[in-house]
Parts: C-alpha cells; sequence; structure tokens
C-alpha cells in the first residue's frame, strides 16, 4: 500500500542520477582522503542512506505539506541560526555548524531550502498582476533575514547564492522587469557597505580572485593551486588515485569545496565534462517537471530548487577553475557533508514528489 | 515563457563551465601539468665532498670539517619560542625576525640564522630541539687549513661560486652552494679536488616534506693531492721571517718540486671559509702591506746584483771576457770622459777585478765594463734561457718577470734603446724585473748545469725537464764566483755561510721604487753535489749580504736540522711510519698541470 503509494509515478531517472552523482562522490571522497582513516568514507556512506530515507519520507509526505509548513520551516531554520550564532561550533574563524553531538549540524544549509519553500508558497499565493511593489518588497525581506544571519556567521558562498536563486523565483514569477533591475542597481549601489560588512579575510579572497598572484601563498594559494590541480589533468587526467595535487596535500579542502580539483586532476576533462553532463542531465530533467505542472507554487519551488543546485554546481566548479571567487561552496551530492548531502536529496524529494502529482491535470 | 528563458540560462551557464573546462584543461593543460610537476619534485643537490691536500709527509694542509648552522622552518616555529632562541644563538630578536621576512619568498625553506656555531651552542640547541618547534640543525662541510698562515698562499682558499661563474658554467659542474678555489693550490687544481656533484630528485608535499626519492646522481669524491712541500720546513721558515715582509723558497733540484713556498706577510686563510670569522675578511683586505699577494709569484722586483749571472755568462758566451780578463775598479764607471758617472758600491774602488772576483765581492765597475760591450738583447737572450720572463710549470696563477730589449722599449716607450741602460742592465736595474720564482729556477738551473729544474708543488713526477742552452764551461766559472760568495772571507754572502757544507749564491741588493733598497740572496746547496736551490728576498731588507744572507743561514740551519731528524724517525718507526702514509701518497694519475697556468 504504502509502497505502491510512494512509487508510483516515481520520477526514476532524477532518483537514478542522485545516486551517480552520490556514488561518484564517494569514488572521489576515497582518494581525496587516501591515507587518512576509512571515516569519511563510511560516514558519507552513512550520509547517502539518511538522505535517501529523508528523500522517501519528503516523497510520502508531499510538497504540498512542506508548502503548507513553509513558514514553520522558515522560522525554524531562523531560529537554528540564530542558535548557531549563540552556542555555535567555530571553524577557521566562521561559526557555521550546530554540535548536536554525534553529528555537528550546519543550519545554512536547511536555510536555503526554507527560504525557497517560504518564497515559493508566498510568491505562488500571489498575482503578480495585484499589488506588484508590495509582493516584491515583502518577498525581499523574506530574503533578507537568512541571509543577514549567514553573512553575519560569515559564510560568503552561502549568502551569495541566496541573491541568483532569489532573482530566478521572482523572474520566474513574473516580477517587473525594471523591479529586478532596480534592485540589481540598489545592490550595486549598496556594494561599498556591503564591502565594509566583509571579514578581512573575505576581501582577500575577493581581491585574489581579481588577480590570483597577488598573495601567491596566501589567500592565492587555494585559487592558484586549485587550477593547476584541474588543468594539470589535461584531457584522460593523471588517473585514479594518482593525482599529485591531491596526494600531495597541495589543495586545502579537498574532500569537500575542492573536490572537483581531485575530479578534474585525476580523471581530466574527459571525466569531468562527464561529471557536469550528469548534472546537466539532472538539472534537465528537474526542469521539465516544471513545464509539467501548472500549480504557480510547485513551479516556483522547482524554479527555486533548480537554481539553488545549479548555482552551487556553478560557483563550486567556477572557482576550482579560477573563473568564479573562492566562496565556500559545496559540490552538491560530491563534496563530503552530511548537511549539504542531505539537504540536496530533500530537494530531489520535493522534486520527485512535484512530479508524482503532475498527472493532477 | 519565463520560465524557458530560466531554462534557457542554465544551459547557458552550464555551457560556460564547459568551456571553462576545456579551456583549463586541453588548452591550458600542458602548463598547468608542468606547474604540477614543478610543485611535487625538486632537486636536491649534492656536493661532493672535496679533496684533501697533504704535504709530502702527509700532513694536512687543507681538508673539510662539519661546520654546524642552526636553521629555522618559519612555518613550524612557534613564535614564543623566539626570545629563548635569540639567547641561545645570541643573536636578537629583531635579527631573527628580519631574516624570516627576507626568506619569506621561498616557502618551506630552512632560513638560515647562525653559521658555523661552536659546539657548545649545538648542544644547548640539541638540548632545547624537542621544545624548539621548527628548528634544525643543517651540517654544512667548510674547509679547513691546518697551517694555517704558514701555508696560505700556497695552499690558498676557497670562496663561494660567484652568479657569473654560474652563469657561464657550461657544463653544469656548478651548483649554487658550491664553493671554489680562489687561491692557491686551491685554484689551480679546482677541478681535480672538486670532484663531481651529484643530486636527488624527490617528490615532496605541499609543506615541502619529502614523500620519495624520485632518482639519485651520485657525488663523486673530489682526488686528494700531495704537494712536495715539507710543511714542518715551511713552518719554521714562516717563524724566522718574524716581522720582514718577502719570500723564501727552497726546490729539491732531484725533481725541480718546491720544498718550502713562504711570502710574508701571510693570513690566515681560514677567514675565508670559516664563516663565524666572516668580519675578519674586510679587515684583512684594507691591510696596507698586501697580506693576500704571494710576493713570490705574483710580484716582481729588480732583481739587482744576482742578475750579475746573467750579465756574466752573456759577456763569457759572446767571448767578450775570459777568465783573465780584468778590470780596474776605482768606485765608479763613465762610459764617456766626463759623463755622469755610474758608482760602484764600493765606494774607494775594488782595485783590480777578475770575473770570479766580481762576483764574489759583487763589483758593479767590473759589470759595466761588460755591459758596455754588450747589446740589450745579448743580455735579454741570456736571460731568457736562464728562465726569467719565461714560462713556469708551477699549478697555481704566477706573473712572469719582464726582461726588456732594444725591441721591447721600441714597442713600449717608441723610443731607441740608450747605452747608459745597457750599463744598468748588467747590475740588474732598469726596466729588468723578475719574481723570486723566477731566480730560484735560475740558481737551480746554475747548480744542475744543464737543465732548467721544472718548479711545481704537485707531487706528480714525470715533468719534461728543459735542457739549459748555455755553456757548461761557462757556468761552471760563474759558479766559481758563487762559490766565493759564501765560502770566502771577502764574499759578500759569507753570512749565510754554514759550517756543515759547502753553499754557494749571489747577494742582491736592488734599488726599490720607494723606500729602502730591497735584499737579494739566492744559491744553491752543498757546492758539489747540488740538491736544493733556494731563493731569498727581504723586501725592502736593505743589504742582501747581511738581512738575506742572515735570513738564509738559519733557513738552512731549519732545513738540516729537519733532515737529520727525519733521518732518525726513519731509524726508529721505519715500517708504521710508512705505512700509515702510504693511501694518503699514494697519486696514481699525475695531475695534469697545463690548464692551471695563466
Amino acid at each position: 500500500m504504502f509502497a505502491n503509494n510512494i512509487f508510483r509515478g516515481f520520477n526514476w531517472g532524477l532518483f537514478s542520477l542522485a545516486m551517480m552523482l552520490s556514488f561518484l562522490g564517494l569514488l572521489f571522497i576515497a582518494s581525496a582522503t587516501a591515507g587518512h582513516s576509512m571515516g569519511y568514507l563510511i560516514r558519507q556512506l552513512m550520509w547517502m542512506g539518511l538522505g535517501v530515507a529523508v528523500l522517501i519520507v519528503v516523497v510520502w509526505l508531499g510538497y504540498r505539506s512542506f508548502l503548507n509548513l513553509a513558514f514553520i520551516f522558515y522560522g525554524l531554520s531562523i531560529l537554528l541560526l540564530v542558535l548557531v550564532m549563540i552556542t555555535g561550533v567555530s571553524a577557521k574563524g566562521a561559526q557555521r555548524w550546530l554540535d548536536l553531538g554525534v553529528i555537528a549540524l550546519q543550519p545554512s544549509e536547511f536555510c536555503k531550502l526554507s527560504t525557497i519553500l517560504a518564497l515559493a508558497r508566498f510568491l505562488g499565493g500571489r498575482s503578480p498582476k495585484k499589488n506588484h511593489w508590495i509582493t516584491f518588497i515583502l518577498a525581499s525581506g523574506i530574503v533578507i533575514f537568512p541571509l543577514g544571519f549567514i553573512l553575519k556567521q560569515p559564510d560568503l558562498g552561502s549568502t551569495l547564492i541566496f541573491i541568483p536563486i532569489f532573482f530566478c523565483m521572482l523572474f520566474v514569477w513574473g516580477a517587473k522587469l525594471r523591479y529586478l533591475f532596480g534592485t540589481v542597481l540598489l545592490g550595486v549601489a549598496g556594494m561599498p557597505l556591503f564591502w565594509m560588512l566583509l571579514k578581512e579575510y573575505q576581501k582577500r579572497r575577493l581581491l585574489v580572485f581579481i588577480n590570483p598572484n597577488i598573495d601567491p601563498l596566501g589567500a592565492g594559494y587555494n585559487a592558484i593551486q586549485s587550477k593547476i590541480a584541474v588543468g594539470s589533468g589535461m584531457i584522460f587526467g593523471k588517473g585514479w588515485f594518482q593525482g599529485t595535487q591531491n596526494r600531495l596535500q597541495f589543495i586545502p579542502e579537498h574532500h569537500t569545496d575542492f573536490i572537483f580539483s581531485v575530479i578534474g586532476e585525476e580523471w581530466g576533462f574527459v571525466g569531468a565534462a562527464l561529471l557536469i553532463m550528469l548534472f546537466l542531465l539532472l538539472i534537465w530533467r528537474a526542469t521539465l517537471i516544471g513545464t509539467q505542472t501548472t500549480d504557480m507554487p510547485a513551479r516556483l519551488l522547482v524554479t527555486g530548487i533548480v537554481s539553488m543546485i545549479v548555482f552551487h554546481i556553478f560557483i563550486n566548479i567556477g572557482m576550482t577553475m579560477g573563473m568564479m571567487p573562492i566562496a565556500g561552496l559545496p559540490l552538491p551530492f560530491i563534496s563530503y557533508g552530511g548537511s549539504s548531502l542531505i539537504s540536496s536529496f530533500i530537494a530531489v524529494g520535493l522534486l520527485i514528489s512535484i512530479y508524482k502529482t503532475r498527472s493532477i491535470f | 515563457m519565463r520560465y524557458q528563458i530560466f531554462r534557457g540560462v542554465i544551459v547557458f551557464l552550464f555551457g560556460l563551465l564547459l568551456a571553462g573546462l576545456f579551456y583549463t584543461q586541453v588548452v591550458e593543460g600542458p602548463r598547468l601539468y608542468r606547474k604540477s610537476e614543478h610543485n611535487r619534485i625538486r632537486l636536491i643537490p649534492l656536493a661532493a665532498s672535496r679533496g684533501d691536500i697533504y704535504d709530502k709527509n702527509g700532513l694536512l694542509l687543507a681538508t673539510s670539517r662539519p661546520s654546524y648552522n642552526i636553521s629555522i622552518l618559519p612555518g613550524d616555529l612557534d613564535p614564543k619560542d623566539l626570545p629563548e632562541l635569540a639567547r641561545v644563538l645570541k643573536i636578537s630578536r629583531q635579527e631573527i625576525e628580519e631574516k624570516i621576512k627576507k626568506a619569506k619568498k621561498v616557502p618551506f625553506m630552512p632560513v638560515v640564522l647562525a653559521r658555523g656555531v661552536d659546539l657548545q651552542t649545538l648542544f644547548l640547541i640539541e638540548e632545547k630541539r624537542p621544545d624548539f618547534e621548527g628548528v634544525i640543525v643543517q651540517v654544512e662541510s667548510i674547509r679547513s687549513y691546518p697551517l694555517g698562515e704558514k701555508a696560505a698562499h700556497l695552499v690558498g682558499y676557497v670562496g663561494m661560486v660567484s652568479k657569473q661563474e654560474l652563469d657561464q658554467d657550461e657544463e653544469k659542474k656548478f651548483q649554487s652552494d658550491d664553493r671554489v678555489g680562489r687561491m692557491g693550490i686551491e685554484k689551480g687544481l679546482d677541478s681535480v679536488l672538486r670532484g663531481e656533484n651529484g643530486g636527488l630528485q624527490v617528490e615532496v608535499d605541499s609543506r615541502g616534506r619529502q614523500t620519495q626519492i624520485l632518482s639519485e646522481r651520485k657525488t663523486q669524491k673530489g682526488r686528494d693531492i700531495t704537494l712536495t712541500i715539507d710543511g714542518r720546513l715551511q713552518s719554521r721558515i714562516e717563524e724566522l721571517f718574524q716581522n720582514k715582509k718577502g719570500v723564501v723558497g727552497m726546490m729539491d733540484l732531484k725533481t725541480g718540486g718546491i720544498l718550502a713556498w713562504v711570502s710574508e706577510p701571510s693570513f690566515d686563510p681560514n677567514i675565508f671559509v670559516d664563516p663565524a670569522r666572516m668580519k675578519e675578511r674586510g679587515i684583512l683586505l684594507k691591510n696596507p702591506s698586501h697580506p693576500l699577494i704571494d710576493r713570490g709569484l705574483r710580484a716582481t722586483y729588480p732583481p739587482g746584483s744576482l742578475f750579475k749571472i746573467v750579465t756574466a755568462l752573456a759577456a763569457l758566451e759572446k767571448n767578450k771576457v775570459n777568465e783573465r780578463t780584468s778590470f780596474f775598479c776605482n768606485g765608479f764607471f763613465r762610459l764617456a770622459p766626463g759623463s755622469r758617472p755610474f758608482k760602484c758600491w764600493y765606494r774607494r774602488g775594488h782595485q783590480a777585478m777578475n770575473l770570479v772576483t766580481a762576483l764574489e765581492r759583487s763589483c758593479n765597475v767590473f759589470f759595466y765594463n761588460l755591459g758596455r760591450m754588450l747589446q740589450a738583447s745579448e743580455i735579454a737572450s741570456m736571460a731568457r734561457r736562464l728562465g726569467l720572463g719565461q714560462a713556469q710549470d708551477v699549478e697555481v696563477t704566477y706573473i712572469r718577470g719582464n726582461v726588456p730589449d732594444e725591441n721591447w722599449k721600441q714597442e713600449r716607450f717608441h723610443d731607441r734603446w740608450y747605452q747608459g741602460e745597457t750599463i744598468s742592465y748588467a747590475i740588474g736595474q732598469g726596466y729588468l724585473s723578475v719574481t723570486p720564482l723566477e731566480l730560484m729556477r735560475m740558481m737551480g738551473a746554475l747548480a744542475l748545469e744543464t737543465e732548467i729544474p721544472p718548479a711545481h708543488f704537485v707531487e706528480s713526477g714525470r715533468l719534461a725537464r728543459k735542457k739549459l742552452n748555455v755553456s757548461p764551461e761557462d757556468i761552471q766559472l760563474v759558479k766559481k764566483g758563487l762559490f766565493k760568495v759564501v765560502q770566502s772571507d771577502y764574499g759578500t754572502g759569507q753570512y749565510g755561510r754554514v759550517d756543515f757544507m759547502k753553499m754557494a749564491g749571489k747577494t742582491g741588493t736592488a734599488q726599490a721604487a720607494r723606500g729602502e733598497d730591497h735584499a737579494w740572496f739566492g744559491g744553491f746547496f752543498p757546492f758539489e753535489r747540488p740538491e736544493v736551490a733556494f731563493i731569498c728576498f727581504v723586501e725592502h731588507g736593505k743589504s742582501g749580504g747581511l738581512v738575506a744572507g742572515k735570513l738564509m743561514h738559519e733557513v738552512v740551519k731549519a732545513w738540516r736540522d729537519l733532515q737529520e731528524r727525519g733521518r732518525e724517525m726513519e731509524i726508529k718507526a721505519p715500517a708504521a711510519h710508512k705505512l700509515k702514509l702510504q693511501p694518503v701518497r699514494s697519486f696514481e694519475t699525475p695531475v695534469s698541470s697545463s690548464h692551471v697556468r695563466q
């Protein structure tokens, strides 16, 4: 009964792509952590199991329940962010983790989803034809809160990711273009203020993005070494477990944020391009779901989730090649880390749930 | 519609990523691949150990010893250890911080804080090393010269290879930290002593820690060199010099090997190799008496009366005089009536002089007369055949004296040669200048009568002997005079006389460009079967017979002393002593010295 309900109209394609990507991730976490304990692999495998379970629960509950409870989730995640600020565990000068005993939770990962849910619920319930600017301002308010908190942590990457998500959702909802451009102009005008809010190391990262060689052993080190790693893979790569940049620790965080440089180095252009194509396939299938539903909140939800995953991928891979500034963002499904993996699976669960209910019409 | 635009943007973004990936991996790939190799592969140069230098008895003259440098890995150093570290090394904290700052450009490379620390400091550091994180002790091989200033010019010293030498080093024989011989044997036989450098190609991780050795080229130790020098004799002579400046050289006539070669004032070559004595270098270089110059090899002086030997031989060869020819000395000589008088050193005049007595008493007037009968070119030809101003066989850099003649003057001054100049020439003054080494070799040639001994420093055996193209009868006649110089009570060199054997020689007192005259005494002994030729030169020593003669007297006594003692030692402990020296002296292949000449 239960199984029938869940797996009827299940989007197997989407699910198997997510699983494939996660397994690829495992392969490279194995390479990146070779010589260390097996702990990383085992924990990531555990997270995958948990992720699949959570995905099934999400599909079982259905995206509508999530939309209904969107504001509660939203409030809860804001609360978690406040908690992080008070009691959180700091690492590398930032407080991002909540220590829950066995695991450390990174609430900003979940906050992205709950904000998307809240935006989808809010915008989906209002027509762009009525009280347009009020809706626009209120929607901005929904985003501003978590953005401010995360910026305060500070987590530049997760802060920046809110902006494209917000714009994509507003755009698909039907926001007037001049409003969108106006916001952009406002943002540009507010840049100096924003610059002042940044921590010293974040400023350096941005400056280094413009020219990594101004500080090759400091802030530019990651950018340069990661680019060398990716490039040195050339067409066919140095072979799995054979990446010297990876093995000899030239790339920092190579099992989390910089995992793509390991893939690029070891599997070369062929492997890295294959990975990107897999991502594109996943995203393409996900966007198809949006075309098949007439439910506005559902379509907005798809837009939000898709843009969240896309911009994670774009910024993450871009930064390993020096196309993007170094922003501490994980590569969805691939990077080591429970919070990111589980929120990705929740996202896929929501998409599958929307897919299942498309046959309403 | 907007949703479709959104989907389009996504595809565009992925296209951008793929294009970036293509650019990074395919277009830039090879360049970045080289960078990654450069990242992980380090070349660690391994310096070959330098050969040692021994004297003829196996006494060490130059060797290598470990020197300890205290370095830090800046990344691993705990700043709270700085004050303690500064205290132990006796340098200021600021100095350490400055050095770290300066070295920041090369990451993970140890920064040297103190070079050549003494053992006490080394033990202190070793004791505290478990607490001092990032502090390491590096061992460096540095040169050591046990005899110090007693054989400084001869043995020489090494210095850091210069940037220019590295740039011009096409055979890749140098590494950036190499030492190169800068003087003496260290310089002359650098390529033999040097050996072949090797290196390791190692893989390192991001913190510079070695993970594995990829390839290795073994170093080849430089060869040891045994000199003809007797270190003990050398030391004794150096002590006899006291505060005088000058040169004493002695040559074994059997081989041409130089037994002692002392140039004073000297310096301690260890100053140039011991990092702890860096400061003394500047003081030494500014010393006004130029202790760095080997006065026997790299300076020329007028030979004075020693040159009368050459004039005599030239006149005999041209049949201008014979054994019975005599000239009257009344204290001066005029080329023509009323012209400027050339004085004899003995104002009252030597009366009637023949060739032998003129040499014995060093009568100027007799040789002025010879000078009047000879062409400058005839004197010059004899001088050259006796080796003056000619090439040498020594393995170190040297300069040549100047033996002038008419052509030389025409070329140099665009002027003809005046007869008055030949008169000065005849007694070893004027444009003529020689090195003490050249004069010693000339005395050796007179002793041997038929050949010019190949003066050399490195024990190598077969050196070509040059035939002496001068009539032996003439030489024998001259030698009669040289015998009397020392052995007769009229002889100018009688202060050099020793009671255990007969010596022959010639004194000289040469006018210096400024200051007191230079004193010369050159000769050989024993007279009947010559074993040793010598030269003694005292800069501004006033009188050859007095100062140089007396000094040589002491030197010859010291030589005799050591000979006696050597014989005793050989009788007392024959086998063991010999055996011990064997490995040191087994120098199988003769060292080619052709490449060290200027």
